[in-house]
Order: structure tokens, then sequence, then C-alpha cells
């Protein structure tokens, strides 16, 4: 079992606790001989999990200690033969015996209590030594055999066996759920928008512009303890629930001194020593950060850049000047292709407690490029519905170099026993810096096209924390925690760079002429600058108080809290463009338009051969406010020593504004949505354990799913040539969904483990993407009528002796959404899966381990999934199912050093998205080999 | 499409609440701005119009941002006023469903719509437009269409709808680009209804199509389009007006094809399908190569048009006169709605696609003369400063008279004796006094 007591209750749980707290003994007698051995444990309610804090655990013959907030105790014991003694009223006294061998550096003891009534056994379970920081995978399985909810979960240690470097891809593993673009996870076939992130129970901000959805790769790896997914819904925890609730946790203090250090190198198939295109303007892109080569220029004003009208001059500035503005800007704007390098990574850890006060930091920094070779075509339908015409095929390049650094650093204070004080910080920044190039046909505008694209998107989340613990065993066995956190994600992309050259057909053909050389095409993508800021701040603050009453025949906890979560968004866009003067008769060209981007668009052609202009548009900013006040109340009660059950109410009032506005107020015109709502959510958890290691889970609740900012801006965005442009709609409302689940379990012991899971969710006016109608179509949000989620899971884990070990879990899930008859329009169907939704998800992971090695084989897949969802008859875009293939190779030098050896995405299957029978989108991703070195210096 | 039509209301009542409750400038709240230089007093004019207002020729008015002449409000525009879309607040001017325009100037006195730059620096795209939203048919699916770059929605079941009168009105320099690849029009006629009257239009400098139709039933007559940068006469979504005595002048910098009709590019079959009437018609390319490579086509009649295209001058294009694209536009032709001729092609590398051509040789598009000039100066045509529009020699055609076929006597049609937008004598050329070339 578990060093640590580890648990699922989000809001700094009552019932089991998920806070960070490092653990003190009583007395702290830390510089105990160096032949003295820890023993620590948890002491818990047998019948209903509850951990028991305030209880003296006595060795005897020996110290007394008390357990603490979360139920531990922690005992320095000479080598030999203890034995430990815990008494407490309502309760059998137990006495268990303890052999502490020497030179072991922990033992594990965790005490179970039975209620007089139901005294039979005392369970003592686990006596191996424990990693003093990371998480196991049986840490992990104890953790969900005590949650009061359905929950999944991965540990840092398996993330490590899995050499997964972030959480995203972690979370591939985990049963039910699936990762999309390598970033947005969806859980049990439900997009991104219907999955919710907290980083130690607070809820968090995104730096997407578009989504609502925490990107995972923002969370390294080596910063984690574990990532909890929480499939079922109980009333602590925000009603907005729908797929599912994914809990990051921290690093955990450690019990002792720890210092780790990691290094690691890989080698991308794709881009390691290939010549790649690249977008190196800044000396500091390595680390992620730009270093000023991107900024807006210092002299650009802050209003917009308008000319001056004859009529009004008060508004606006003069040619010259605006021209002055446009040799401001830099004069890079194609890709430079350059040599590949290998990815990089290092990290440490450190941990440590000094008498009642404990840490644990850690920081990490990783550089890793990447390239994609892929073909991507825009189809309409032809003379009939079955015949696709593409109206262009472009293959596009893309040279990516990402960055990443993070750390955190967590501090905590024990009063006493009964009261501690946590301050938890976590900051990771990443620069992403893409060269991209494309070229093909457009058979609508009757060119052969060359795009070159620039962009740096730097992404950061920062999060502080200060949450408290306390235990009032004379106000009827009162636990009270409560939490403050404030947290911001920025995502700035400063300098988005972009020209577009075109070239005639050959006679007869799609392809491009020689005899004609390429020249700037007058489209907005030629000789365009954009930067867009997003800033996202989040304020959560929560009070749990929760009541125990051991005594009489059914131990219940009551549970009360308050929280109120704000947040804000601020997103503020601005294009500039280069535009051609108009060649006339009065003379000659004033430039070839044949000549390279750097040439034509020389600081000496502006105010010549190109016009300086502004072209921010009148919705291109737009600023969003909520504020979510909820009060909850549940019981949980042990009916019987094997049956427990769970509910209550949680009420939600929300409170939304997005406003969308000239960013320069000339365009006198804001667009103002707002959606309030008070809500009342029920939810009643039932759990029902038999034969001693078996659970089985019923649970019904109804939650929501609310409009994101963007969703309901009138922002309009768009990507790519012949891609649709995106609007919000002010006028969406949230969505109701009911949810049931049921689940077997079964804890065969170890790791291993066998479960089954059936769901089914029924959304009334979800909000769905949709295409409407216009001479541009353009996709938008609505309320769609009903959508219905029918799934099963199975997992099963065993432990096949001679140190293998086999995990595999399927998925199968059936969605439908309907649309209502009016929004059918220019939709193909009116009835169709979940966009992103796979009908069937697969892991296996199988492993053999043996005196310090270890040998893993991941295998993950996923079925077709719709991408894009088809219009004007045209039918959906598929994504193609897919395999992945992993492999990992670990051994242990003495107990200091591990070598790690990783080969990522074997198959390297092709990414093929398919549309009708046509090929959409095909490119690979290239597989990864790395090594990385791990040292534990304490 | 009841669902959208409920969002933008929401979404303009939205608008429209912000709006008033943000300074209005107009001439009943402000006093007008003397400004030096400028020889009248200046009226700022912002948010929207509800009620009706009259303006004349004793001010400049200048659009700032979008103007919207709401439901059930009229805006009145006397003969010689000018009014000029501001540049740095990309104005424009919207008539949403049930407003109406009447811009009604005379020939010596036209309603003038212009950039807000000084003459010499003035060019496409400083402003937005004239955007016209009607309740007449169009055939986007769910009968009802949102607008480009959130300019309202049209489209209903009112053919007879109108959305007011226009008569020798200019409208110069206008286009901006609203969002990537989504330039305004000079003048948009979305779902606009038969019910009122547009003769003696100009859309000059362009940056995008200078008059295009999406669905909708309204008629056009005496009209001009010239130095558009897209196409100069573009039709969709089931336009079925009727159109007559239409000038284009295209300019080969950038211009796209001088008509350029669609059915629906979605579902080339929807209904009602666009089939209108264009008797009397000069397409005038540019076939100077050293104005650009541009402006290939006179017409691209394609995505399952029907159309009526009759005593037409086509000259100068790039590469071919009129073309037929996709089978369901050729079907039309084949099972007899469509008709073409006669008519006049001169002066192109190809006079007319071989998917035209072949309907000529087989008379199915009787009296289309290829390849021999009519008395009208190709070059003259071209000129962007004074385009010449009047033949000289078409009596004299083909060693005899070239008559042009009669229109239907339907109240709109006026009977013509001559091939083209323009007789052929001086005295009559509805061009003179109000059109206007610059070219700054």
């Amino acid at each position: 079992m578990s060093l640590r007591t580890i648990s699922v209750a989000v809001l700094s749980g009552w019932l089991l606790t998920s806070t960070v707290v490092p653990v003190w003994a009583e007395p702290a007698s830390q510089t105990a001989t160096a032949r003295k051995v820890r023993v620590t444990g948890v002491v818990r309610d047998d019948s209903n999990n509850i951990t028991l804090p305030g209880i003296p655990v006595e060795v005897t013959g020996g110290a007394t200690v008390y357990t603490d907030v979360d139920g531990r105790y922690v005992l320095d014991l000479a080598p030999g033969s203890h034995e430990l003694k815990v008494a407490m009223e309502g309760y059998e006294t137990r006495t268990i015996k303890v052999e502490v061998a020497a030179g072991v550096r922990v033992v594990d003891a965790n005490i179970g209590l039975q209620m007089s009534r139901f005294a039979e056994t005392v369970v003592v379970t686990g006596d191996a030594p424990v990693d003093a920081v990371t998480s196991s995978a049986e840490a992990q399985i104890a953790e969900r055999k005590n949650a009061a909810v359905i929950t999944d979960n991965l540990g840092s240690q398996e993330m490590k066996k899995n050499a997964d470097s972030d959480a995203a891809a972690a979370m591939s593993r985990v049963t039910g759920l699936s990762v999309v673009d390598n970033q947005y996870v969806f859980v049990r076939g439900l997009g991104e928008r219907y999955s919710n992130t907290t980083l130690s129970g607070s809820t968090l901000p995104t730096t997407e512009p578009d989504k609502k959805v925490v990107p995972l790769d923002l969370f390294p790896a080596g910063l984690l303890d574990s990532v909890q997914v929480i499939k079922s819904y109980s009333p602590d925890r925000s009603a907005e629930f729908a797929g599912g609730l994914v809990q990051i946790v921290p690093l955990k203090f450690p019990n002792r001194p720890v210092v780790d250090f990691s290094y690691g190198l890989s080698v991308q198939s794709n881009a390691t020593g290939k010549s790649i295109p690249l977008s190196s303007l800044g000396r500091r892109d390595w680390l992620g950060f730009d270093d000023g080569a991107r900024a807006l220029p210092a002299g650009i004003p802050n209003n917009k850049i308008v000319r001056r009208g004859i009529y009004t001059p008060e508004v606006g500035y003069g040619p010259d000047e605006i021209t002055a503005f446009g040799k401001l800007l830099g004069n890079q704007w194609r890709p430079v292709n350059a040599d590949g390098a290998p990815g990089q990574n290092w990290g440490m850890v450190f941990g440590n407690r000094f008498g009642k006060f404990g840490i644990v930091a850690s920081a990490m920094q990783s550089y890793k490029e990447t390239y994609v070779d892929e073909q991507r075509a825009f189809y309409r339908v032809g003379d009939s519905a079955s015949d696709l015409e593409a109206v262009s095929d472009y293959r596009i390049q893309t040279g990516t170099q990402k960055a990443q650094i993070g750390g955190v650093v967590n501090l905590a204070y024990q009063f006493s026993t009964n009261h501690r004080l946590s301050f938890e910080n976590f900051y990771s920044h990443s620069g992403k810096d893409e060269g991209r190039t494309f070229q093909g046909p457009n058979t609508e505008n009757l060119f052969y096209y060359y795009n070159n694209r620039l962009q740096f998107i730097e992404e950061g989340l920062l999060s502080n924390a200060v949450s408290g613990e306390h235990f009032f065993r004379n106000l009827g066995n009162s636990r009270i925690d409560w939490r403050a956190s404030y947290a911001n994600a920025n995502r700035d992309e400063p300098d988005l760079r972009e020209t577009l050259y075109q070239q005639p057909f050959l006679s007869g053909s799609t392809n491009p002429n020689p005899a004609v050389a390429p020249v700037l095409a007058d489209e907005s993508q030629s000789g365009f600058r954009l930067f867009n800021n997003l800033d996202d701040k989040t304020t959560d603050v929560a009070v749990n108080w929760s009541l125990f009453q051991a005594a009489g025949s059914r131990p219940t906890q009551y549970k009360f809290g308050v929280n109120y979560v704000d947040r804000q968004r601020d997103f503020e866009s601005r294009r500039f463009r280069f535009i051609p003067i108009v060649l006339t008769k009065d003379g000659a060209p004033a430039i070839s338009q044949a000549l390279t981007p750097e040439e034509l668009y020389a600081t000496a052609n502006i105010g010549t051969a190109f016009r300086f202009n502004e072209e921010t548009r009148p919705v291109d900013a737009y600023a969003g406010d909520q504020q979510t006040t909820s009060a909850y109340g549940m019981v949980d009660i042990a009916l019987s020593g094997r049956t427990r059950i769970n509910g209550g109410v949680r009420v939600e009032k929300f409170e939304q504004t997005v406003d969308t506005f000239d960013p320069f107020g000339l365009f006198v015109r804001t667009i103002s949505a707002t959606n309030q709502n008070t809500d009342v959510f029920p939810a009643v958890n039932l759990v029902q354990s038999f034969a001693g290691n078996q659970n089985i889970r019923l649970s019904y609740s109804s939650t929501v799913n609310r409009p994101e900012f963007r969703e309901l801006a009138a922002f309009e965005f768009t990507d790519i040539v012949g891609s649709r442009a995106t609007r919000g709609n002010p006028d969406l409302k949230r969505a109701t969904i009911q949810n049931v689940d049921a689940r077997w379990e079964l804890f065969p012991g170890g790791r291993s483990i066998v479960a089954t899971s059936v769901f089914y969710k029924r959304f009334d006016q979800p909000i769905e993407r949709v295409v409407i109608a216009g001479a541009q179509p353009i996709t938008t949000f609505q309320n769609s009528d009903k959508a219905s989620n029918f799934g099963v899971e199975v997992e099963a884990a065993y432990e096949l002796g001679a140190g293998l070990f086999v995990n595999a879990n399927y998925t199968f899930v059936d969605s439908k959404i309907t649309l209502l008859p009016e929004q059918r329009t220019v939709q193909t169907s009116l009835e169709r899966p979940l966009a992103g939704q796979s009908k069937n998800l697969f892991n296996l992971t199988a492993e053999y381990a043996r005196r310090g090695f270890s040998a893993r084989m991941l295998f993950n897949y996923f079925g077709d999934r719709i991408s894009d969802v088809g219009s004007n008859q045209a039918p959906d875009i598929l994504e193609q199912g897919r395999e992945t293939v992993d492999v990992v190779v670990q051994q242990k030098f003495g107990s200091r050093f591990n070598l790690r050896l990783n080969a990522e995405n074997l198959t390297d299957a092709d990414y093929l998205f398919t549309q009708g029978t046509e090929h959409q989108r095909l490119f690979k991703l290239g597989r990864v080999f790395g090594f990385s070195l791990g040292i534990n210096v304490f | 499409m009841k669902y959208v039509s409920r969002t933008m209301a929401a979404m303009w009542v939205a608008a429209a609440l912000t709006v008033g409750q943000l300074a209005t400038v107009r001439a009943d709240q402000a006093p007008p701005v003397n400004v030096a230089g400028i020889d009248k007093p200046v009226i700022v004019v912002t948010g929207s119009i509800t009620g009706t207002e009259n303006w004349t020729s004793n001010y400049y008015y200048v659009l700032r941002g979008a103007v919207f002449v709401q439901a059930g409000a009229t805006l009145n525009i006397a003969a010689g006023t000018r009014v000029i879309g501001e540049s740095g607040s990309v104005g424009t001017l919207i008539v949403l469903r049930d407003g109406r325009l009447n811009a009604i100037g005379t020939r010596t006195a036209p309603v003038v719509f212009t950039s807000d730059q000084p003459v010499g620096s003035r060019s496409r795209g400083d402003w937005g437009g004239l955007i016209l939203n009607g309740r007449a048919p169009v055939n986007i699916e769910g009968g009802e269409g949102q607008g480009e770059a959130d300019t309202g929605v049209y489209g209903g079941t009112n053919p007879n709808d109108s959305s007011g009168t226009m008569r020798y009105v200019r409208v110069e320099f206008a286009g901006v680009e609203f969002s990537p690849d989504n330039e305004l029009n000079g003048i948009a006629f979305q779902g606009v209804g038969r019910g009122g009257f547009y003769e003696y239009i100009q859309v000059h400098m362009n940056r995008d199509d200078a008059l295009e139709w999406f669905g909708g039933t309204a008629d056009i007559k005496y009209a001009v389009a010239s130095n558009a940068a897209d196409d100069s006469f573009d039709w969709t979504f089931g336009w079925s007006g009727r159109a007559q005595f239409i000038a284009i002048h295209q300019r080969g910098d950038d211009a796209d094809n001088g008509i350029e009709a669609d059915n629906n590019e979605f579902n080339n079959n929807l209904l009602p399908r666009s089939n209108p009437q264009i008797y009397n018609i000069t397409l005038c390319g540019d076939p100077d190569r050293n104005e650009g490579g541009e402006g290939p086509r006179a017409a691209n009649l394609r995505r399952g048009t029907a159309f009526t295209i009759r005593n037409f001058l086509v000259t100068g294009f790039k590469s071919v006169g009129f073309q037929i694209s996709d089978a369901a536009t050729s079907a039309q032709v084949d099972n007899g709605t469509s008709q073409m001729g006669a008519g006049v092609a001169w002066g192109i590398p190809a006079n007319m696609h071989a998917s035209v051509a072949g309907y000529i040789t087989s008379g199915r598009f009787p009296s289309v003369t290829l390849g021999v000039d009519p008395g009208l100066s190709t070059a003259g045509c071209a000129n962007h400063e004074n385009p010449q529009f009047q033949p000289s020699g078409v009596a004299t055609l083909a060693g005899g008279q070239m008559a042009p076929i009669q229109p239907p006597n339907d109240g709109f049609f006026e009977p013509v004796t001559f091939i083209g937008a323009v007789p052929p004598a001086p005295a009559d050329n509805w061009m003179s006094g109000w059109t206007s070339f610059p070219q700054r």
C-alpha cells in the first residue's frame, strides 16, 4: 500500500485528501540515528475508508504519536520487532506487529480500524519500501479502490516507465481517454469542451484562444505526482462536469531528503539531422522566450493606425507617418532551413523537511524539434453529392522547435498534528517556433500558390495557492480545509508573418507554368502581420467543513462547503498588411512582384511600392468575465461494513459576460453576451464492497456544460486559405447533462485489477459547431437539440509472475447528436456521432521487470473519429483510426543510477483524414528514440 | 434558418442597444463640423438610423463605421449629396431588411458615395460600400443567408419586397477587405426585391465585385461598372431580376471576370434558380498587357445558373469571351431555359469558349457574330479615364443589319434598335453627365 494517503476529493477532501502534505513525526526526531527506520502509515475506518485524524498510535513500551489531519502517523524505530497499539472510542482497539529490518529505508504500515460492531480483523497492508517522491502504481490503485467516485489515474512512476514526457501523453494510457492533437483529452469520446482540469483542486485558466480545454502538454511529467480522471460526479466538485474531470496533482512531499537529477537526449526521425524550415528570429528561442525580435515595435502607436481623411482630419495618421510605422517592422518573411537538432531535457527534484517545515521543489527544461510534411486538400461537392472536387491541394511543410521550462515550489508548515498550512506554486512556460511553407494548386482561383509563414507562440501558466487543514476533535471530529488560489494563463503570439505567391497553371493542367515566374498575390495572406495576446486569470476560493460521527451504528460524514471562482479573459488582436500600390499607366511598375519577400518589403519600398495598412477588424478584441458561486451539502454513510452511499446537492450561481468590441473604439459597436443561471445539481454514488476485494459502484448525477468565452464572442478568424472563418454566437445557452454510471471492479492485489464500466449520458441543448450559409459560409456555435453518449469500458491488469505484467483496457463509445430541423440549412446531416468521438479505444501495456531491469511495450489504438463536420452535402471529414507502439527499457545501476532507453511511435502510422473516398490530410509524425539518465543523490 | 435569424436579431438588438448609449453625431443631435478646406459643413454619422432621415446637399455626410438603416427606417438622400465612407473606421452603409434607402440624384447632380482621401490619393477599398438586404427569395438552404462580413441577414418569401430606390448614384473607391478573402462589393443586393427601382448607377474602382446580386428579384437599368478589382457583375443564390443597358469596363491590373454567374456554389441545382434576363450589355476587357494579366473572361456562367443574355458586345478580354462551366449550367441550355444572342464578340484570343461556341455553331444561340469589329474601338472602350461605349458600325455588320432581339414588353424593358449598352447616337448617350472615372 501507499506510503501516502491519497485520495480524490477535489475541494481538499474531507473523505480523502488530495492535498500535498508533508509528514511530521511527533516527537519530531528526524535527526534520529542512522540505524533507525521510518515507519509510517494511515489509520482508516475500514468500513468506509475514511481516514482518522487525531488518533493515538502507541509503540508498546515506547512513544505515542497522533495521526495528523490526513490520518497519518510517522515513527522512527530501531530495527527489530515492534508492536503498535491503536485505540479509539467506538472502535476495536488494534495491536499490530511490525518487523523492521535493518537497512530498509521506509516501512509502510497502514492500519484499518473496525467499529466495535463490525470488529473482525485487523488489516495490515504493505511493507515494501516506497519511493520517496513519486507515486507508484500500487498507490494509485489503492486510491482508486478507496475513492467515493469512479476514478482512473496514473502515477508519476508509471509516466516515467512509459517515457511519457507530459500529462497529455500520459493520459492516452488511461481507460476511456483519447488525446487529440497531442494536447486535448477526450474523456469517453466527449470533446475537449467537456473535460475540465484542476491543479491541486483549483480551477485552471487556459491558454487556448478558441477552446475551453487546458492543453495538458503544459504539464511536464517531471513536475507531477499523478494525474487522475474522475468519471462520476460528486457535489463537492464543480458542476461543470461531463466526460470527466482531469485532476493534476503536483509533486508531494517526501518522507526523507530527496535530491534527484535527470538528463535525456532524443532523436526525431523526421527532424533530427534533416534540413527543416524554422523561424529562428530570436536568440532566446531555444529557451522558449522571444528576445524582443517579434515584439510590436515601440514606435507603433497603441491606437489603430488608420488613414486620415480630409473630412475628419482629427482621426488617423498621414501617409508619411503610416509609412514610417511600416518601416519599423522586421523584414524576414520566410523560414530558414536548418539542420534539426536533437531534443534535450533535464530535470531536478529536491525535497526535505526541517522541523515543522517541509519543502519540495522541482525544475525542468526541455527542447525538441519536429517536422511534418503534410498533404492537405479542400473539397467541395461537384455535380453530384458523391463527387467531390478538390478546390485546393497543398503540400504543407512545418518545422517546429519547442522549448519548455517549468518549476514547482511547495512549502508547508505543520503547527501541530491538527493544523497545517501549505503554499503551493506551479509554473510552466513554453515557446513554440514554427516555420511553415505550403504550395499547391487552387482551382477556384486558378493559381498555383506558394505560401510562407513564420509563427511564434509563447504560453505560460502560473498558479499560486495557499491552503490550510484543521482538525477539531472536540468539535464533533470536525475537519475544516480551505484554499485560495490565483492562476494566470497567458498566450502571446507576436508577429506572425505570411506571404503568398501565385503562378498560373500550365495550360490544361494544375501544374505551375514554369515559363512564368511566381509573383506576389494581392491577397490578404500576402505581406500579413498579426499580433495576438490572450490573458486568462482565475481566482478560486473554497472552504469545506466535514463532520465525522464514528459513534453509533453507522459511521457517517457530513460535508458542507462553499466555493467562489472568478475568471477573466482578455483577448486582443492586431493585424497589419503591406498592400501593393496599384500600378497604373502613369508609370512603370514600382517593383517586380516576382522578387523575394525580403526584396519586396525592403524598407525603401515601404511607402513607394507598398502601402502599410492596419487591418485590425472591428471585432478583433473581446473581454470575458464570469463568476461561479456555489454551495453544497453531502453525506457519506456506511450503511454497513460493505455498503457506502454518498450523495448530496450543489447549488451554483453562474454569471457570464462577454463583450466583443473594437479595440480602438473607432467603430462604435460593442456586442455583449450574458448568461445567468442558478441551478441545483444532485448526485448519488453507491459503493458496494464484497468478497473483500471487489466493489460495485453506481452513480447518478445532473451536471452542466456552459458556453466558453470564445464561443460567445462575435470575433471571427480564418486559419488557412480555403478553410472557413469561425465566429462566436452571443446567444448561446448552457447545456444540461444527466449522467448514469455503473462499475464493477476487482482488486486481486498489487498492481492487478479487473474493472468494467457502463455509462450513459444525455445532453439537453448541447453546444455544437455548425456551419451557417452565406456567400462565405462560416462556422459558429449553436445549441442543438440533444445528444446521447453511451459506452462500455473494460480494464484488466495482471501480474503473471516471473516479472511479467500486462495491462489492457478497451473502451466502446456510441454517441449521437441531433440538430434542430431549422439548423439543417447547410449541414450535411441532422444526426451523427459527436465530433472527435472514436467508437473504439484500446491500450495494451506489457512489462517484464527483473532485478533492476525492466522492459515495457505500449500499444495504443483509437478508431475513426470525425475531425470536421460536413456541410453543403459534403461528407464529414474523418480522422482514420491509428495505432501507436512505444518501447521503453530501463536498467538500474545500484541504488543511485537509472538508465532508460525509449523508442516511440515505432510503426509511424499515417495520420490520415478522409472525406468520402478522398484523402483530405495525410502526414506522418516520425519515430522518436531517446535515452535518459536519472541520478538519486539521496 | 429561423435559428440564425433569432441569433442575429439578438445580435442586432444588442448592437443597437449598445450604440444607443454611445454618442451618435447626427444633424438633429449635434451641430455639423466645419473642416478647414472643405466647402460644406460635415456631419458624422454613426450607429443606426431609425425612423425617417433626410440627407441634403447642404452637408457632407461621413459614415463612421457600419451605419445601419434599421427595419422600418427610411433614409432619403437628395440630389447632389456627397456621402463619404470614413476610411479609418471603414464607413459602410447597410440597409437591413424592411429598411429603405432612397438615393435620388439627377443627371447633373448625382448622389455620390466616395472616399475620404484627398483626390490623387484615393484607391480601391478606401471604405466599405453599400449593402442592401431584402426579403425576396434566395436559394440558400433554409431560405436565409448571412451577409459577408456581418452585414445582416437576407432573403425571404416576398419577390415584390422593396429596399428603396436609387437613381443617378455613383459609388467610388469602396470595397474594403473586412476579413481575409472577404471584401465588400460596391453595391451588394442581398435578397433585394423588385419593389424598388435601380437605374443610372455607377460603381467605380471597387476592390471587390462592383455589383453583386445575392438572390432576390431586383431589376437594374442604365448601370456602369468600371475598374473593379474583381468581377464587375456577379450573381449567385438565385437572382432572377432583369437588367438592361449595362456597361462594363474592366481593368487588367486586378480584374476577374466581367460577369461571374452562379446558381449556388454548394449545390448547383438549388431553387429558385438564378435566371436573370439581361438585354443590351457591353463588356469591355483590358487588352493592354502592361496593365497586368488579369481579366481573363467576359463571363463565366457556372454552377447551375440559367441566363438570358441578349444584344451584347464583348471585346478586349485576356483569354476568352463567354464560358459555360459545370454540367448543371449546360443542362439549363440543353433544356431550353438559357438563351444567348444576338451579339458580337471580337478582339479576344478565343472570342467564345468551346463550351459556348458549339451552341453558336449549332444555332442554339442565334445571331452571334465572332471576330468582327462592329465599329467599337477596343482601345477606346478600354480607356480607363474615359471609356467609349458607343459603337458606330453595328448597322452594317456582316453586310447588313444586325438586328437586336426585342425584350419582352413587360413594363420594365424598353424596346431597342441597337446592340450593346449604349446607343450609337452621341446625343443618346445615357452615360454622359453623371458618370465619372477618376483614377486616384
